[in-house]
């Protein structure tokens, strides 16, 4: 089991060489070993046979000594024994059993001592010697008994020997089977890794049209043709699945193609979008511009009336003055030059001329008053004149700065723009100011946030046509946000429109363009706030708040901290 | 000179001295192994049951001794008879002769009639090698030994086995 498992990861080629030495050589051992055994036994009966044969002869040639007892004779008889170098000692006993006479090999070690007489013929064989017992018979009476002791070295050289030749013979047979099998293996192992080489270039290539080469009809030929066939089965697969991965592939470029396709056109669709959306703003934002332009126009102009008013007045002051009259009373006075003072006390003109001067004097001191009175007008007109124009080019600066202002001084700002427009409509404004909260922000986006707020609620008072028509401003703050309300009693908002006010596009008015509080609202969201609006339905008036962050100064503590 | 007469001293103690009675019941037994290693020619035995007959001339406690062990033995299948020799007759009767020591001038009388017959003589005496006897019974150290001439058995063709041979004392070298 371990010999096969040691064995399973040797080459195939390997495999039936070593198989084929390993069966010869075993083959060879097995009858190498049936072969010496035999041999060994055969040489165990043969030698028995030959030692039996040495004790006949011993004893025929014994048989006289014993008979006429004399064992120098024996002995002689026995020393023929050393012709044979593996008798390590023999002996020859007489009837009664006692030794009569014995022999030992030269060189023995100790004395040979002879074992007890067997009555019978016995050959016994132990681990390194053959003792054999053979009766002296004389004339069909038994006399005495040879007793031989061989030692079996013979067999054991024999065997050896034996053991060389089959060691030679095993090693020369397992080499020619080892040459014989290196040059057949080639039949079987060939193929095989020829098949090997094959399934590795189409595992590593990929390339299922690759075959591999038969060279017989056997089972090896059997599994090519059948590898061939799996090949040509995976090729077939193979074409058919990449043909169809590559349609899968022209169908997802198509559609990745369109994808994009739409991607693109959605970004120019939003690009559009966002295009059209800062046309609305700017529009939005000119829109509010031109509202307050409107708004400084219409202020300008009404100052202008009065500048205008004092002027005529100015002018025809100036067309009627009594200053004429005064030359007259110069030219009268340098007449009678030379005597004016009688001619003031005694001609009734010149009495008169100092009661007219009086008069002129009093005509000319109004007139002046009068005059001073429209400068001191205009020159308050062209000075509100100049503040308008001042606050408008305040506003008309390019917006995107953030600056800290204060909420009040905006929604002031905001009412001042639309201040006639509000009186105009006789709508009344209430101020209710929570403290002055300041903010971080571009003032013109919320003054024009502010602006639109509070335009949509004149629009609204104006509408509703009701007495009392009132916008209120609300101004309060939390720890971080600052609340504007523009609080307003005029039309109010129908709840299904509540959704869809800051929608961009819509209003209620004729002349409204919808952006107002669209751009409001996203403007808001930009500044980092919000506009949000409420009303409890139509003619409840409604009310719009803008929430933004409160810019909050570093308090000492914060400070320090 | 000194060796000489030891020498001689010992042969006449060996030789003239009185058999002991023991000896002789190892004679027997020789007389009687002898058979065993002995081939007598075809022609001696007319059938396979024929005895084998050993002659003992004088030495009767000898004959009484073989005739004690031979009573149950066979040889090659053959009895053995042990027969007391007196006449040439008697003598040629037999396959092996034994002479006694006292009995070599009868056996030289014998002698003449056995030529050419398939007798192996048995002796004990230096008298009886010299009178051309085939087995001579010596007392070497107290034990019993024996010389062969096998030229004397092959004479009168009996075959004397190489065994036999081989146990037998070589004879003394000339002029010892």
């Amino acid at each position: 089991m371990s010999a096969l498992h040691l064995l399973r990861d040797v080459p195939i080629r390997r495999k039936l060489t070593l198989i084929t030495v390993l069966a010869c050589g075993l083959a060879l051992l097995i009858a190498g070993l049936a072969l010496v055994a035999y041999e060994r036994m055969v040489f165990r009966s043969s030698m028995v046979s030959e030692l039996s044969t040495t004790a006949a002869m011993i004893a025929d040639n014994s048989s006289a000594a014993l008979t006429f007892s004399d064992p120098a004779s024996a002995r002689q008889t026995l020393r023929s024994l050393s012709a044979n170098p593996h008798v390590v000692g023999a002996a020859i006993y007489d009837l009664k059993g006692a030794v009569f006479a014995k022999y030992q090999r030269s060189g023995l070690p100790g004395p040979f001592t002879p074992p007890a007489a067997q009555r019978r013929n016995l050959e016994v064989f132990t681990s390194d010697h053959l003792k054999l017992f053979y009766g002296i018979v004389l004339d069909g009476e038994r006399v005495g008994t040879v007793y031989i002791e061989s030692d079996l070295a013979e067999m054991r050289a024999r065997v050896q020997r034996y053991f060389v030749i089959m060691g030679l013979v095993m090693a020369l047979a397992s080499l020619a089977a080892l040459v014989l099998a290196t040059a057949l293996q080639t039949s079987i192992s060939g193929p095989l890794s020829h098949l090997a080489e094959v399934m590795r270039g189409v595992t590593a290539e990929k390339n299922y049209a690759l075959r591999a080469v038969k060279r017989g009809d056997d089972e090896l030929g059997a599994l090519m043709d059948g590898f061939n066939a799996m090949l040509s089965q995976i090729q077939a697969q193979d074409s058919a699945l990449q043909e169809a991965h590559a349609k899968l592939e022209k169908r997802v470029e198509a559609r990745t193609a369109e994808l994009s396709n739409e991607v693109l056109e959605r970004r120019h669709a939003q690009a559009e979008l966002e295009r059209t959306h800062r046309q609305l703003m700017d529009a939005s934002r000119q829109a509010g511009m031109a509202e307050i332009a409107t708004n400084v126009l219409h202020n300008v102009g009404n100052v202008l009336n009065s500048v205008n008013v004092s002027a005529i007045l100015v002018a025809d002051l100036a067309q009627k003055s009594k200053a004429a009259g005064l030359g007259r009373v110069v030219a009268l006075m340098r007449a009678n030059e030379h005597d004016l003072g009688a001619f003031v006390s005694t001609d009734p003109r010149g009495r008169h001329l100092i009661g007219h001067l009086d008069n002129l004097a009093q005509h000319l001191s109004g007139e002046q008053a009068e005059i001073v009175k429209e400068i001191d007008s205009l020159r308050t007109n062209i000075a509100h004149i100049k503040d308008i124009v001042t606050m408008q080019q305040s506003y008309a600066k390019v917006a995107g700065v953030s600056e800290i202002v204060g909420a009040v001084e905006l929604v002031e700002d905001s009412l001042r723009m639309s201040a006639d427009a509000l009186a105009r409509h006789q709508v009344a404004v209430v101020r209710d100011y929570g403290g002055a909260p300041l903010l971080n922000c571009d003032k013109h986006k919320v003054l024009q946030i502010l602006v639109n707020l509070v335009r949509n609620a004149k629009n609204a008072c104006e509408e509703s046509r009701s007495p009392d028509r009132c916008v209120k401003l609300h101004v309060s703050s939390t720890t971080d946000r600052v609340k504007i309300a523009v609080i307003d009693n005029g039309t109010g908002i129908a709840q299904e429109n509540m959704t869809r006010i800051f929608n961009h596009g819509f209003t209620t008015r004729a002349t409204g363009h919808g952006f107002g509080l669209h751009s409001g609202a996203l403007a808001a969201r930009e500044l980092g706030g919000s506009l949000v609006a409420a009303s409890d339905g139509l003619g409840h008036g409604a009310t719009f708040t803008l929430e933004l962050p409160l810019h909050v100064v570093d308090s000492p503590e914060v400070a320090r901290g | 000179m000194l060796w000489g007469t030891l020498l001689l001293l010992a042969m006449a103690t060996a030789l003239a001295g009185p058999a002991d009675p023991k000896d002789y019941e190892v004679k027997a037994a020789f007389l009687y192994n002898f058979t065993k290693f002995v081939e007598w020619p075809p022609h001696t035995f007319k059938n396979q049951e024929e005895p084998v007959v050993v002659g003992v001339l004088g030495a009767p406690q000898c004959a009484t001794a073989l005739e004690q062990l031979v009573k149950d033995r066979k040889v090659n299948g053959r009895a053995i008879v042990v027969r007391r020799i007196d006449t040439a007759e008697d003598a040629k009767s037999a396959q092996l002769l034994f002479v006694g020591s006292s009995e070599e001038e009868h056996f030289a009388r014998l002698l003449p009639s056995l030529a050419g017959a398939p007798v192996l003589t048995v002796g004990e005496s230096q008298a009886f090698k010299e009178l051309g006897g085939a087995i001579n019974f010596v007392v070497d150290d107290s034990k019993v030994r024996f010389e062969i001439n096998a030229l004397a058995a092959e004479r009168v063709g009996v075959k004397i086995s190489a065994q036999l041979l081989k146990l037998a004392r070589p004879p003394p070298s000339r002029g010892s």
